[in-house]
């Protein structure tokens, strides 16, 4: 048996532990954290697939960020297709992305996704009359994954006699391996780990969004800078945001960003204005300077690091947890 | 038309004033007042405030009654209807815009009464924060091939966004996909939208009177109705024995699947195409089949059909099995008939294209009215 333990229980952990267990089925697998399924910042996001640019996801290594990309595109994209998409709140989302800039190139996310439709300026002022300053645009059709539903069914997936969950705040990594048989520890902390890994280029951009409940809003609409959005999801609540906060610690919902949002909102796509809202979320984006972390620690060959992946967790977990898992199980190799 | 003007100018005038009159008083809740002139013949009463009667209360009815109150805010118009909302045909359609099952209705009528539908739900997705809860929204979607050219559509420059499907797109389907059409498509959900208008019928005075069949033209006459605006579907089989029409039978079974968030057709009469609070899995086109009973086999076939084409409707709990019979006729009948002393103004025989018609249909009948009334004030 080879003991094992992934930090994390957002969808980079779970996603971790999915792919870990297919690799090592007769593992020990331990999952840690302090915040368990509703309790973390995976829950509060819309997860949809769209990705602005794929190089800055990991400036180091060019082609890097577009593979951790398709990889987990195709992977949300056949669970979204096949008979599972249901249970795995993993869907086909139609989508359209607005602009008040005429210059704007296409977002990298349009060359992974189907359907991609360029949007005159006759449908833009159809489409969206209450918002005249609109000069370009582009419908699609990508792949939404809600955690509510993705993180049990990942959860599911994983071999259940091999695997205990813990919840513990763990205050170093070292407690983890320090006098333990626990041969690979993957460090999915997020924002923790400014202090697990003491790494001073993580940091936190805190957004703020509605869950409203509209079951006639199929398709997700993308506002300008990505600033206002309205994301349809895999029941009939739709995720309506949002903000950007960079170094701003709070996950409680500020009242005045709440009206903002909601006047862009309902700007963009007046029908959410009927919609009855659920409640209001906040939630710290676990954000990196330098890109997204994927990569063996230099001192203890032990750990592997996948952090940092921004407003882009949903989006990347599966690729870059492959790639985590690929590094684990060739350090384990070698006699680590 | 224009030799009367002179003369009936003043009068004209007055008459205006009356029927302003006439629609404040109504609105204060008062027994209407009619104000006579004192030569006033019978006539002069019903052109101030012309009393309408409509027949049936689906879609059409309901619609024509609607936009007719809007255009003569003095007139009085009563909605006579054997069965009301959720008990009509335009309760069990999906309620997706796209022409069909209209026979041999001349293209240009078609593309006129869609393309003011079409633009009027955008309008209102588009704009009316109540518009989603009303049952009003878009709907992107692809209408699925088994061959390899999908050919043109004379309707394709109303949608928004009408393209051929890239394969990329289709690759997601079964194989034996090998074309499609993507477009938005704009869905009013009858059982939503026809309380709406119902209750802005009624806010702009409108009377209802449910469980009312209407057996003669006749009948309504004796009630002194000049005006009759006929939307009964089937019904005008009996009504106005039009031997042209026949049912063309649907059966739908609602499902729930909201993370289903596109519809798809295929050229094989399946269909998926998603409501509010559930997909509407169809299809049959039965014609001549009067049986309102739930077929298992037609039940049957419709979900393995479209679990072929989507496999997570598996998933989909059935939540309601469903029939309606399309009022299916060569040509969708819009005209005037002078019946008797009535003049009956036909809006029937809508096929699976009631939906996808009725805002531009209505908009006819009011201009059919409107001449109507004109020319009679004139022949004073």
């Amino acid at each position: 048996f080879q003991d094992v333990t992934v930090l994390g229980a957002g969808i980079v952990g779970w996603s971790v532990a999915v792919q870990l267990l297919d690799a090592l089925p007769n593992c020990r697998l331990t999952v840690v954290a302090d915040q368990l399924d509703g309790e973390t910042v995976s829950w509060v996001a819309a997860g949809s697939f769209r990705i602005e640019n794929f190089e800055e996801l990991c400036p180091d290594r060019p082609g890097q960020g577009r593979k951790w990309a398709a990889d987990s595109f195709q992977h949300y994209l056949d669970l979204a297709v096949s008979g599972q998409g249901s249970s795995a709140g993993c869907l086909l989302l139609p989508l359209v992305q607005v602009y008040e800039d005429s210059n704007q190139t296409p977002p990298d996310y349009l060359q992974l996704a189907h359907s991609v439709a360029t949007l005159t300026p006759d449908q833009l002022r159809t489409e969206f009359p209450r918002w005249p300053s609109l000069q370009c645009g582009w419908s699609c059709e990508t792949t939404l994954t809600e955690s509510r539903l993705y993180l049990p069914f990942l959860r599911a997936r994983c071999r259940c006699t091999n695997l205990t969950v813990t919840r513990h705040r763990v205050n170093s990594l070292s407690e983890l391996l320090d006098g333990s048989s626990c041969r690979l520890l993957f460090n999915c902390s997020g924002l923790g780990a400014a202090q697990l890994a003491k790494d001073p280029n993580v940091y936190p951009i805190r957004g703020q969004v509605f869950k409203v409940r509209a079951p006639w809003l199929k398709r997700a609409v993308i506002g300008p800078n990505g600033e206002t959005y309205i994301y349809p999801g895999a029941t009939d609540i739709v995720t309506v945001g949002g903000c950007r906060q960079p170094n701003s610690w709070s996950t409680e919902p500020c009242p005045d960003d709440a009206s903002k949002i909601w006047s862009r909102a309902t700007r963009l796509v007046p029908s959410v204005g009927g919609a009855e809202t659920v409640n209001q979320l906040a939630g710290l984006r676990p954000a990196r300077l330098g890109g997204i972390r994927v990569e063996l620690d230099s001192t203890d060959s032990r750990i592997v690091h996948c952090y940092g992946h921004g407003g882009n967790g949903v989006a990347l977990a599966w690729g870059t947890a492959s790639e985590a898992v690929k590094l684990g199980l060739e350090s384990l190799r070698r006699g680590g | 038309m224009s030799s009367c003007w002179p003369f009936l100018s003043i009068k004209n005038r007055l008459l205006s004033l009356i029927s302003n009159l006439n629609s404040f008083l109504r609105s204060l809740g008062t027994r209407a007042a009619t104000v006579e002139l004192s030569n006033s013949a019978p006539s002069n009463r019903a052109m101030s405030s012309p009393k309408i009667a409509v027949v049936g209360a689906g879609i059409i009815g309901i619609s024509s009654a609607l936009r007719i109150l809007q255009a003569f805010p003095g007139a009085e118009v009563t909605i006579f209807a054997e069965s009301v909302s959720p008990d009509t045909t335009s309760d069990v359609a999906a309620g997706f815009w796209g022409p069909s099952y209209i026979s041999n209705t001349p293209h240009e009528l078609v593309i006129s009464w869609g393309k003011e539908t079409y633009d009027h739900l955008v309008d209102l997705a588009k704009s009316d924060p109540q518009s989603g809860k009303c049952g009003v929204f878009l709907a992107p979607g692809f209408e699925l091939l088994s061959v390899d050219d999908p050919g043109t559509r004379y309707w394709s420059h109303i949608p928004l966004e009408f393209r051929r499907a890239t394969p990329s797109e289709l690759s997601v389907f079964p194989s034996r996909i090998k074309s499609g059409i993507y477009f938005i498509s704009a869905v009013a959900e009858g059982s939503k939208l026809i309380p709406h208008l119902t209750d802005q019928f009624k806010a702009l005075g409108g009377k209802l009177v449910e469980n009312h069949r209407v057996n003669s033209f006749s009948e309504l006459q004796q009630m002194g109705y000049k005006h009759i605006v006929n939307c009964t579907g089937l019904g005008a089989m009996k009504l106005c024995g039009d031997k042209t029409m026949f049912p063309i039978r649907g059966q739908v079974h609602r499902v729930a699947a909201p993370w289903l968030k596109f519809w798809f057709t295929s050229d094989d009469g399946t269909y998926c195409l998603m409501n509010t609070n559930f997909a509407v899995l169809g299809g049959v086109a039965q014609k001549g089949d009067w049986n309102m009973s739930v077929s298992e086999t037609d039940k049957a076939g419709i979900l393995s059909r479209n679990y072929a084409i989507w496999p997570s409707l598996r998933a989909a709990p059935v939540l309601a099995d469903l029939v309606g019979l399309r009022p299916g006729r060569d040509k969708v009948r819009l005209e005037r008939e002078n019946i008797g002393d009535c003049t009956v103004y036909h809006n029937y025989g809508h096929g699976g294209s009631g939906l996808t018609l009725f805002w531009g249909c209505a908009g006819d009948i009011v201009k059919l009215l409107k001449a109507d009334l004109q020319t009679a004030a004139c022949k004073l």
